[in-house]
């Protein structure tokens, strides 16, 4: 039956051979990665020296944890995702900074959109001064009149030129210089412990437009 | 009915895309965890030494003062202790908040002197910078005849007996002479050992008793310059 079928094929002028050939495609994407990250801190300072008599009363600790390495970089690069800063026997008139690295140790272009304060015991208010970008008062009720005092100015900014650091572009491998500054104000209560967490966060350059 | 719902979603976002809305992104997040430890700033009477009174009369010859009553008699007595007790939170050192000082059955020129030690148990520097007096009950105004930062700065308490507002000669009450306080800068941990001497001057009338109230006034050494 099947020879059958196959003569009568070929009488009609049906071909089953053919020549052929193939051409192939071998897709290979490397993605980039997106690291932003504390590199180092250069040193840390107080304002002590400036007033008479000088003396040491107050100081800072700062160090930084949870680290992250590129596997683009070759030799790979470091940064850390949290940076912690002490202030330990602070009262009014006191101010307190470090200077910090802001790394952007992968691959991808960052654009830093937005920056969050917050207080994780829930006893502090915290607010953005509308006249400075790079101010933040660190308020609490202290006298229980219902009206919120000033007790910790918080500045943070790049070294540089002293601009916020919402709305800044970190190339890869380019590192930001970061003050961060804490002003004491007479309202600040002896003996209390004030915590904040401030969230950076960096998203791909060309997503940015998402952050307005 | 059933394919149509499976077939939805996707044509959702097929035609999403086709207007190019983006829902992922890549990004990042770095922190920042900040503590601030305020310190504490506690004036304290010295928790372990009491004050001391002793009683002197100044020998008409020579001036000088001798320990005692004028010949050797036990007629007025003197006596001074601490009270409220506070303990500081950061050092857990304690102290007191207030002396109380008493004379009893003075006169004229009974000598009374306070030596006692203010300790800044604390964690911040401390400035003295004003003693004040006053009496609570009106009767006796005070002026400062040497004021402090001079040491001994010398005060009086008188007696407006003639109602003109200011003080006047034969109007003087209590005599007080302080030593060492004002413009005194304690580290924490440090204290100093001061002295306020009481000297009843001829005025002082006859039962009555005479109140006083002294504050000690200690600010951040940083913020002294407030108080030239």
């Amino acid at each position: 039956m099947f020879l059958v079928t196959l003569m009568a094929a070929s009488v009609a002028g049906v071909a089953f051979a053919h020549w052929s050939d193939m051409v192939y495609i071998e897709g290979t994407a490397e993605m980039g990665e997106l690291i932003v990250g504390w590199l180092d801190i250069k040193f840390c300072w107080d304002n002590e020296d400036t007033f008479d008599p000088v003396k040491e009363v107050g100081w800072v600790e700062c160090w930084l944890e949870v680290e992250e390495t590129s596997v683009h970089h070759d030799p790979p690069e470091t940064v850390f995702k949290e940076f912690y800063m002490v202030v330990h026997n602070a009262y009014p008139q006191y101010e307190a900074g470090c200077k910090v690295d802001l790394k952007n140790a992968g691959t991808i272009p960052a654009h830093i959109v937005g920056l969050s304060i917050s207080d994780p015991d829930g006893v502090l208010t915290i607010e953005e001064d509308p006249a400075d970008p790079t101010h933040y008062e660190i308020m609490k009720d202290v006298d229980g009149d219902g009206d919120l005092e000033a007790i910790i100015n918080l500045f943070l900014y790049k070294q540089e030129t002293g601009a916020p650091l919402v709305c800044n572009q970190l190339e890869p491998c380019t590192d930001e210089p970061v003050d961060i500054v804490l002003e004491f104000k007479q309202e600040a209560e002896e003996c209390h412990t004030y915590r904040f967490s401030i969230e950076i966060l960096a998203v791909q350059w060309n997503k940015a437009y998402l952050f307005p | 009915m059933r394919k149509k719902m499976l077939v939805l979603p996707v044509v959702l976002v097929l035609a999403v895309s086709l207007f190019g809305v983006a829902y992922a992104h890549w990004s990042d997040m770095v922190y920042i965890e900040g503590t601030a430890e305020m310190g504490s700033l506690t004036l304290a009477f010295d928790y372990f030494e009491p004050p001391l009174c002793t009683e002197y009369y100044r020998d008409p010859d020579t001036g000088v003062l001798v320990p005692g009553e004028w010949l050797g008699k036990e007629v007025g007595e003197c006596n001074a202790w601490f009270d409220e007790l506070v303990e500081d939170v950061h050092t857990l050192k304690l102290g007191y908040k207030k002396m109380y000082i008493m004379v009893t059955n003075a006169y004229p020129q009974y000598n009374a002197h306070f030596v006692f030690v203010v300790h800044n148990i604390g964690t911040i520097p401390i400035h003295i910078v004003d003693f004040t007096f006053e009496d609570p009950t009106g009767q006796l105004e005070f002026m400062w005849i040497v004021p402090p930062p001079a040491t001994p700065a010398e005060g009086l308490f008188y007696k407006d007996f003639n109602d003109n507002q200011v003080y006047d000669d034969g109007e003087e009450i209590i005599n007080l002479n302080i030593v060492n306080f004002v413009c005194t800068q304690l580290e924490p941990c440090e204290s100093t050992k001061g002295e306020i001497d009481i000297d009843f001057k001829q005025p002082a009338e006859e039962c009555h008793t005479y109140t006083f109230v002294a504050e000690m006034l200690g600010v951040q050494w940083n913020k002294a310059y407030l108080y030239p």
